[in-house]
């Protein structure tokens, strides 16, 4: 739309430049009759006025049509005035200054200054004190070089003021507009925000709701499993007892029963599938614990959390979007509590997880990349590092990464807000969010926290 | 010696289920009663003594903070516990009041085993 506006806008001007030539064009001619009914009847004099602007005709259009082009408007319109003005002077010299001649002196002032007033200033003032001085020489009345040079002098100075306040008009303008702009990107980054924090607490919501429904079952499975192993190893007691006090002849045909069972695979493994159930139960607990921790509906406080737990609980949520895609490295310092609102800040660990293993997946590599979490703790900061191996961001669109609805995926992949809400998300803490990215070689987003909130910056 | 005698409440029966066969193996030590929601439980407390009860939050008709605010009044001697699925900050808020401690579900065996033994 903004191509269109601005194509629209080129037209239009070349249309009023037309304009602006034709007046001219008309008014030069009607000074020209003018002169000419002026000198009606004097025909030596009349023949030098025809002359000389039959010689102007093809003179204007050279300047017209290839100076203009070559030069720019400035130099040509200087050219054309000294030779028109130089012109005017030379017929009224050879012909007695017929009165409309001095006409030449407003209309230059007018139709000369429109590019650019301080070169017509200095211009204007050697050829009107040029004209001036020749017809006063010639013997020519001084009011009318007075009276003519006033009203050059006037028009010029009328048309610069007027251009100071289209420009100012033009600027006010062009401010409004930035001024839109920004307010919009503004709303449309508040409203991506809110969308967001929406899906979050919606998702909260939900996630809490299941891990109640799914923790329930786990507690009885999990109970009779524990119950399963503790009866099967005294049922097993139970055998020994009964093999140590059970007659000879009928040992052997226990024996053979047992064989046939494979008695000793099941004391073996019967433990060990019980160990293995509670080990699956202990990873769906912590899966639906990390799911309920991730969300963290309803908090609007700030309040101070372990981001390392933080980003603990992320990778779990994340994990099937990368565990495919790449190994991740953990190196978490000790960093204090932070204060912040824990539940924003996992989705900012999220968004950038993701972008890792989508930025690894994009260098269509075989071998499994790598994306390494890193933390660190400086006097009032904590920084979290989120390095990858992936593809890296081009130069060119680095300015755009953080803008909303940005993305260089495919729909359904992305949407452009997950870097705008984690960028704005930090910012709102306080904090800022970096990048270092290399073509190839991979990227590096660091978060910089606070560790404390100024007053006044924990309430939303 | 006599028993403990342990009341344990849900609106689960797999979860009541589970636990009798867990707790099994203390059934030297403890006498086991299991109630399918709040009302039961009540009704069973009025039966006889309870040393120990252990309930669960979300239930149908009452829940478990209301269940045991009652058990605080009536059976102030009677010590309380919650074995909650979420047991998160409101169910913190709700029952801190009234309960002597909260386990969340799912709760490792020996955990459930020293809070009651310790109760």
């Amino acid at each position: 739309m903004a191509t269109l506006n601005k194509g629209a806008r080129e037209l239009r001007y070349a249309e009023l430049t037309r304009k602006l030539n034709k007046l001219q064009i008309i008014a030069a001619s009607i000074i020209t009759l003018l002169t000419l009914v002026a000198t009606w009847g004097r025909w030596d004099d009349f023949t030098v006025i025809a002359a000389t602007q039959a010689a102007l005709i093809p003179f204007n259009a050279v300047v017209t049509m290839v100076l203009l082009r070559r030069w720019g408007a400035e130099r040509s319109e200087i050219l054309r005035a000294i030779v028109n003005v130089g012109a005017a002077v030379a017929s009224g010299h050879f012909t007695g200054w017929p009165f409309p001649i001095w006409l030449w002196l407003p209309y230059v002032a007018v139709a000369f200054d429109q590019f650019s007033p301080r070169i017509s200033w200095s211009t204007l003032f050697a050829l009107t004190t040029f004209v001036c001085a020749f017809s006063l020489l010639d013997g020519m009345p001084w009011i009318y070089a007075l009276s003519f040079t006033f009203l050059a002098v006037f028009f010029a100075a009328t048309s610069t003021v007027k251009l100071e306040i289209i420009r100012d008009m033009v600027l006010q303008a062009d401010e409004q507009q930035e001024r839109l702009k920004e307010e919009i990107r503004m709303r449309k980054a508040v409203e991506v925000e809110l969308r967001q924090a929406q899906k979050l607490e919606a998702v909260g919501r939900l996630a809490s709701g299941i891990a109640h429904e799914i923790n329930t079952p786990v507690q009885f499975v999990g109970d009779s499993v524990s119950f399963v192993q503790s009866g099967f190893i005294d049922l097993l007691r139970l055998i020994d007892r009964y093999r140590a006090v059970v007659p000879l002849e009928a040992a052997a045909a226990i024996a053979q029963a047992e064989a046939e069972l494979d008695l000793e695979y099941l004391r073996e493994n019967l433990p060990q599938a019980c160990d293995r159930a509670s080990e699956g139960l202990r990873r769906i607990a912590t899966i639906v614990r990390s799911m309920k921790k991730f969300a963290h509906p309803d908090q609007t406080q700030m309040v101070p959390a372990d981001l390392n737990d933080a980003i603990a609980t992320t990778l779990i949520i994340a994990r099937s979007e990368y565990k495919d895609i790449a190994d991740v490295e953990t190196d978490l310092g000790a960093i204090p509590p932070v204060m912040c609102r824990v539940g924003e800040i996992n989705q900012v660990i999220l968004n950038l997880l993701v972008n890792a293993a989508h930025a690894i997946q994009d260098k269509r590599q075989k071998e499994l990349g790598k994306i390494t979490v890193r933390t660190r703790a400086t006097e009032n900061h904590v920084d979290i590092d989120i390095q990858d191996t992936g593809k890296g961001i081009p130069d060119a669109i680095r300015d755009h990464i953080y803008d909303p609805f940005f993305t260089t995926k495919e729909i359904g992949r992305g949407t452009g807000q997950g870097l705008a809400i984690a960028h704005t998300v930090v910012q709102k803490h306080g904090g800022a969010l970096s990048f270092e990215s290399k073509l190839d070689v991979g990227t590096t987003f660091s978060i910089r926290l606070p560790i404390a909130q100024r007053a006044g910056e924990e309430a939303r | 010696m006599t028993r403990k005698r342990i009341l344990i409440v849900d609106d689960e029966v797999a979860v009541l289920q589970s636990l009798r066969d867990l707790l099994r193996r203390d059934r030297h030590r403890w006498e086991l009663l299991f109630a399918v929601g709040a009302q039961e439980a009540l009704a069973e407390m009025r039966r006889g003594t309870v040393d120990v009860v252990v309930t669960d939050m979300r239930m149908p008709g009452m829940d478990g903070a209301e269940l045991l605010s009652k058990v605080k009044e009536d059976y102030p001697s009677t010590v309380r516990l919650v074995l909650s699925g979420d047991a998160d900050r409101e169910t913190l808020e709700k029952t801190s009041s009234v309960a002597h401690q909260i386990l969340s579900k799912p709760c490792d065996p020996e955990v459930l085993r020293a809070a009651i033994d310790g109760a």
